[in-house]
C-alpha cells in the first residue's frame, strides 16, 4: 500500500513538475509575443564630439591584416584602420578616391596612373607614399603570403613609382573589375611590414596593426572585443565619436536583448528578421535596413538529366510561392531575385523573363517536357519511373531550412518525392566543390561592386576552385562574360550592354530559383545620429561622421 | 606509492597517442575541407592558388607525413597554427584558458556546495517533502536545456529587473579591473552552468548516502548512542563522499575546455567557443591542440582521483 502510495505520487510529481517546465518554456515565447507600435523620432542638428559605439557582433575577428583576411567579420574591423586607393561609392557602387584623389586610365585600358593624396600620415605619423601601396600589392603577390587576394592582381604587368606620390599599374591585358576590386584593397605601411621576419603571423595582424582610416587600433582582448580609438588627425577631419567598440556576441537573440538593455549601441539581426517589430518598438533604439548584396538560391545540378531540361527547371521555380517565402521566412524584409545582378547595380536590368507562382502552369510545362502526375499523385516519366529528389542545405541556417521546408511541401504538390538534407556548412561546401552529388542546393551568393561573376557561371569554373557548383554550361554566358570583364576601355554604357544579354539568358535558363535578397537589418541606439547604410559600403563605412546626441 | 604513479604515469603515454591517432584519423576524415571553406570565401581561385594554398597549410601531404610533422611539432611542445586565425594554437589556449576557469572552478564549486548538502538531505529524509524538493531541482536541473535557461535569466534579471549584466566577463569601461563588477558578470553564467552538475552530484550523493545509512557499522554507531549530528558527519558523509572523487577527476577535463553553449549565450571568451569554432572550420591544430589537451587532462585528472582514493580511504592501497 505505501509502495503504490508513493509511485502515485511519484507520478503527480513528475506530472507538475512537466508541467511547471513547460509553462518555464512559454515564457520567453510570450515575452516575444509583446509588441508595442513604433514611434517617430526627430533627428538632432549639430553633432556633437564625444560618445563611444559599442558594436555586438556574431563572430570575433581573425586578423586585421586587410591582405591576410577572407572573412567578413575581420573586414568590417580592418576597414575602420585601413584605406584602399580607391572605394566603393556608397551610392552608386562606381569606385570613387579613397588614397588616391585623381587616377587616369590610358586609352587601351592597360595602363593606370594613380596620384596620391598629399599629407596623409600613417597612425603613427609616417607619411603615406606611393611606395607603400606597391609594397601592398607585391606582398600579396609574394608566394609566401598566406593570402586568398593573389588573384585580383593576375593581370598585372607591373607596378612602378615614379614618384612618392605616383602609382602606375600596368596591366597585360584589359580587366575591367580591377580598379574597383584590385585597387579598393587596402594598403599596409612598408615601413613596418618590410622589416617582418613573417608577414603571415607577425604581431602587426593582431595586436599592432597601423593604417591611415579614420581610426586607430587600441586593444583586442580575443573573442572578447576589439577597441579603436579616433583618429584626430585623421586627413578626412577628426571622427565625431571617441572610440569604437566591436564586442564580440555571437547569439543574436542575446545582442537583441543587450541592444535593449542599452549594453550594445549597433548590433545586426538580419538572420532573424522577426525581430523587427519589437527592435521597432523599442524607445531607445532605430532599426535601420538596406539591401543586402547577397541572395539566398536553390540551384539545381544540371548535370542531372531531370533537371537538364529548361522548361523543367522553369517549372520548378513556378511550383514555388517566392511571395510566400518571403513573408513567412523573411517577415517580408526582402525582395525577389531575378537573376545574379542586385538591383541596387548600374548593371542591373529590371526587364527580364520572370517565372511567378503558378503550380499549374507548372504541370503543364513538365507534361510537355515529358513527366506527368500519375494516378498516385507521383510525377513520373514516360517510363513510369518516380521523379525522387534530394536537396541539400546547411544546417543552423534558419532561412535556409525555411526555404527547403516549403519547397518539400510545395514540390510535393506537383508530384515531385523531396527529400531534404542539412548539413554543416563546412561539409556541404565539400559536396558542392568537390563530389556534387546533390540534385539541388539552396545556398546564399554575395554579390560585388563589380557585375563580373565569372567564377560562378562561367563553363571553366566547374572544376576545383571554381564556384559553379551546379555544372552549368552556356557558351554564350561564358562569352558574355569574358567580354564584359575584358571589355578594352571598360566603357560602363557598353559592359552595362552585355551584363543586360547575360541577365536575360540567366533569367530564362533558370539554372537557380534566384529566390530572394534580404534586407540587412541593423538596430542602432536612438541617441546616434549620422547613420547611413550603403548596400555597396556597409553599415559602418561613414562611422566617422556618426555622432552622439548625448556626446556620450 | 611513487612507484604506482610512475607505472600509471608510463600507462597513460600509449593512451594519449591512441587518442591523438584516432582522432586526427576522424578529424581528418570529416566531411568538409578547410581549403574549400577559403575558396568559397575568397569567391573562388585557381587551381594553382589551392595548391599554394594546400602546401602552406600542410595539407598536401599524406595523413601519415601530416600527422608525424605535427607529433614531432607536439615532442617539442609546438601544437602549430591556427589555418584561418594564423596565430600559435598555444597563445591562443593561453589567452582563453583564464577566463574558462574562472567560470568552471566557480561553478564546479557552487555544484558541489549546493549538490551535497542536496543529496545528503534527501537521502536522511527518504520519501519526505524534502527528498522530493531535491528530486524536483534535479530533474529540472537536468531536464531544462541550458541555452533555454540563459536565455530566460537574462530576459529576467538583465532586460525586466535590470539587476544583473546581460554576458560577457566585464563591464567595458571598468577595464575588467573592479571585481564586484566582474562576481556580477560571473552569478548568471556560472549559475546556469551550475545546473546540470547539482543535478548529478544531488542524485549521485543521495544513492551513496542511502547506500551507506544501511551498512552495519552505522547501525553500530547509532546503537553506541552516538548523536544524529555526529552519525551524519563523521560516519556517513565521511563514507558517502568517497566516490565524489571519481566525480571530480573527471571534471577536470570540464573545468578547461568549458561550456561551448554557456559562453555563447554569455558572450564568455572561453575554450569551449574557440573549440566549437574550430570544428565548424575544420581547423585542424586547434582542434587537435585542444583534443591534446583534453586527453592529458583526463587521464591526470583520473590519476590524481586514483591517488586520492588510496589517500582518504585506507582500504584501498596501490601497489
Amino acid at each position: 500500500m505505501r509502495i503504490l502510495e508513493l509511485r502515485h505520487r511519484e507520478r503527480v510529481l513528475s506530472a507538475a513538475t512537466a508541467l511547471l517546465v513547460s509553462l518555464l518554456l512559454l515564457v520567453p515565447i510570450l515575452a516575444a509575443c509583446q509588441s508595442r507600435q513604433p514611434d517617430v523620432r526627430q533627428k538632432g542638428s549639430e553633432p556633437v564630439k564625444g560618445g563611444t559605439v559599442v558594436y555586438g557582433a556574431a563572430a570575433d575577428a581573425k586578423s586585421l591584416n586587410p591582405i591576410l583576411i577572407s572573412d567578413a567579420n575581420s573586414r568590417t574591423v580592418s576597414n575602420l584602420i585601413f584605406e584602399g586607393l580607391v572605394a566603393t561609392d556608397a551610392k552608386t557602387g562606381a569606385p570613387k578616391p579613397m588614397l588616391a584623389e585623381s587616377w587616369s586610365v590610358s586609352d587601351e585600358g592597360l595602363r593606370y596612373t594613380f596620384k596620391i593624396r598629399d599629407g596623409v600620415k600613417w597612425h603613427d605619423g609616417t607619411p603615406v607614399t606611393s611606395e607603400d601601396a606597391r609594397f601592398t600589392y607585391e606582398t600579396i603577390l609574394d608566394p609566401k603570403t598566406k593570402t586568398v587576394r593573389r588573384s585580383l592582381y593576375d593581370q598585372v604587368k607591373s607596378f612602378s613609382t615614379p614618384d612618392k606620390n605616383t602609382l602606375v599599374v600596368e596591366l597585360k591585358g584589359s580587366f575591367c573589375p580591377f580598379l574597383i576590386t584590385g585597387m579598393s584593397m587596402p594598403i599596409v605601411p612598408k615601413h613596418i611590414l618590410e622589416k617582418s621576419t613573417d608577414i603571415n603571423t607577425d604581431d602587426f595582424n593582431s595586436n599592432a596593426p597601423v593604417g591611415t582610416g579614420p581610426f586607430i587600433f587600441n586593444e583586442w582582448v580575443k573573442d572578447d572585443h576589439i577597441t579603436l580609438t579616433a583618429n584626430e588627425n585623421y586627413w578626412g577631419g577628426p571622427p565625431n565619436i571617441d572610440a569604437f567598440i566591436y564586442k564580440v556576441v555571437k547569439d543574436v537573440n542575446v545582442i537583441a536583448a543587450q541592444l535593449k538593455t542599452g549594453d550594445l549601441d549597433a548590433g545586426e539581426f538580419t538572420s532573424q528578421p522577426q525581430l523587427v517589430s519589437e527592435m521597432k518598438s523599442t524607445q531607445e533604439l532605430n532599426v535601420y535596413d538596406f539591401p543586402a548584396l547577397e541572395y539566398t538560391s536553390l540551384g539545381y545540378n544540371m548535370a542531372r538529366p531531370f533537371l537538364q531540361d529548361t522548361r523543367v527547371r522553369q517549372a520548378l521555380t513556378m511550383a514555388l510561392d517566392r511571395d510566400k517565402m518571403l513573408s513567412t521566412i523573411l517577415d517580408k524584409q526582402g525582395e525577389p531575385m531575378l537573376s545574379h545582378i542586385p538591383m541596387t547595380s548600374w548593371a542591373y536590368d529590371p526587364d527580364l523573363p520572370r517565372f511567378p507562382y503558378d503550380p499549374s502552369q507548372a504541370a503543364q510545362l513538365l507534361e510537355k517536357a515529358g513527366y506527368k502526375k500519375s494516378s498516385d499523385g507521383l510525377l513520373r516519366d514516360k517510363d513510369g519511373n518516380q521523379i525522387k529528389l534530394t536537396l541539400y542545405t546547411s544546417s543552423g541556417n534558419k532561412v535556409r531550412e525555411g526555404v527547403a521546408t516549403v519547397a518539400r511541401e510545395q514540390f510535393k504538390e506537383i508530384g515531385i518525392d523531396l527529400t531534404v538534407q542539412l548539413e554543416q556548412f563546412t561539409a556541404l561546401v565539400d559536396r558542392m566543390n568537390k563530389s556534387k552529388d546533390f540534385d539541388m542546393v539552396v545556398i546564399g551568393w554575395s554579390l560585388g561592386a563589380d557585375p563580373d561573376s565569372k567564377s560562378v557561371w562561367h563553363s571553366s569554373q566547374r572544376g576545383d576552385g571554381g564556384l559553379n557548383v551546379i555544372n552549368y554550361v552556356n557558351p554564350e554566358v561564358d562569352k558574355l562574360l569574358d567580354e564584359g570583364r575584358t571589355l578594352p576601355g571598360c566603357d560602363q554604357g557598353s559592359r552595362k550592354e552585355i551584363y543586360s544579354k547575360f541577365q536575360k539568358i540567366l533569367a530564362e535558363d533558370q539554372p537557380y530559383n534566384f529566390l530572394f535578397a534580404p534586407r540587412i537589418l541593423y538596430g542602432v541606439s536612438s541617441r546616434l545620429q549620422g547613420v547611413n547604410p550603403s548596400p555597396w559600403s556597409g553599415m559602418f563605412w561613414n562611422l566617422n561622421e556618426w555622432y552622439s546626441d548625448t556626446g556620450k | 606509492m611513487a612507484k604506482f604513479i610512475l607505472r600509471r604515469l608510463l600507462y597513460s603515454i600509449p593512451t594519449v597517442f591512441g587518442i591523438t591517432i584516432a582522432s586526427f584519423s576522424l578529424v581528418h576524415m570529416a566531411p568538409g575541407d578547410p581549403v574549400q571553406l577559403l575558396v568559397f570565401g575568397a569567391g573562388g581561385l585557381d587551381p594553382d592558388e589551392i595548391a599554394r594554398l594546400r602546401s602552406q597549410l600542410g595539407l598536401d601531404q599524406p595523413i601519415l607525413i601530416q600527422y608525424l610533422n605535427w607529433l614531432s611539432k607536439l615532442m617539442r611542445f609546438d601544437l602549430g597554427t591556427s589555418f584561418f586565425a594564423n596565430q600559435p594554437v598555444s597563445l591562443m589556449v593561453f589567452q582563453r584558458m583564464g577566463n574558462t576557469l574562472q567560470l568552471t572552478i566557480v561553478s564546479l564549486t557552487l555544484s558541489l556546495l549546493v549538490g551535497i548538502p542536496l543529496g545528503i538531505v534527501a537521502a536522511l529524509n527518504a520519501g519526505s517533502v524534502w527528498d522530493h524538493v531535491s528530486r524536483l531541482i534535479a530533474v529540472l536541473g537536468s531536464a531544462i536545456p541550458q541555452f533555454w535557461l540563459g536565455i530566460l535569466c537574462i530576459l529576467v534579471f538583465s532586460l525586466w529587473l535590470r539587476v544583473l549584466p546581460a554576458g560577457s566577463m566585464y563591464t567595458l569601461s571598468t577595464g575588467g579591473t573592479d571585481v564586484i563588477d566582474r562576481l556580477k558578470h560571473l552569478i548568471l553564467p556560472a549559475v546556469v552552468l551550475s545546473t546540470t552538475s547539482i543535478a548529478i552530484f544531488s542524485r549521485f550523493i543521495r544513492a551513496e548516502t542511502l547506500e551507506v545509512l544501511h551498512q552495519d557499522y552505522i547501525r553500530t554507531a547509532n546503537a553506541k548512542g552516538l548523536s544524529t549530528k555526529v552519525v551524519v558527519t563523521r560516519h556517513v558523509a565521511k563514507n558517502a563522499l568517497i566516490p565524489i572523487i571519481t566525480l571530480l577527476g573527471g571534471s577536470l577535463e570540464r573545468l578547461f575546455g568549458g561550456a561551448v553553449v554557456i559562453e555563447t549565450i554569455f558572450s564568455w571568451p572561453g575554450m569551449g567557443r574557440m573549440g566549437f569554432d574550430a570544428a565548424m572550420q575544420r581547423d585542424y591544430p586547434v582542434l587537435m591542440g585542444l583534443i591534446v589537451i583534453s586527453s592529458i587532462l583526463v587521464v591526470v585528472g583520473y590519476l590524481i582521483a586514483d591517488i586520492a582514493y588510496a589517500w582518504v580511504d585506507p582500504r584501498i592501497k596501490h601497489s
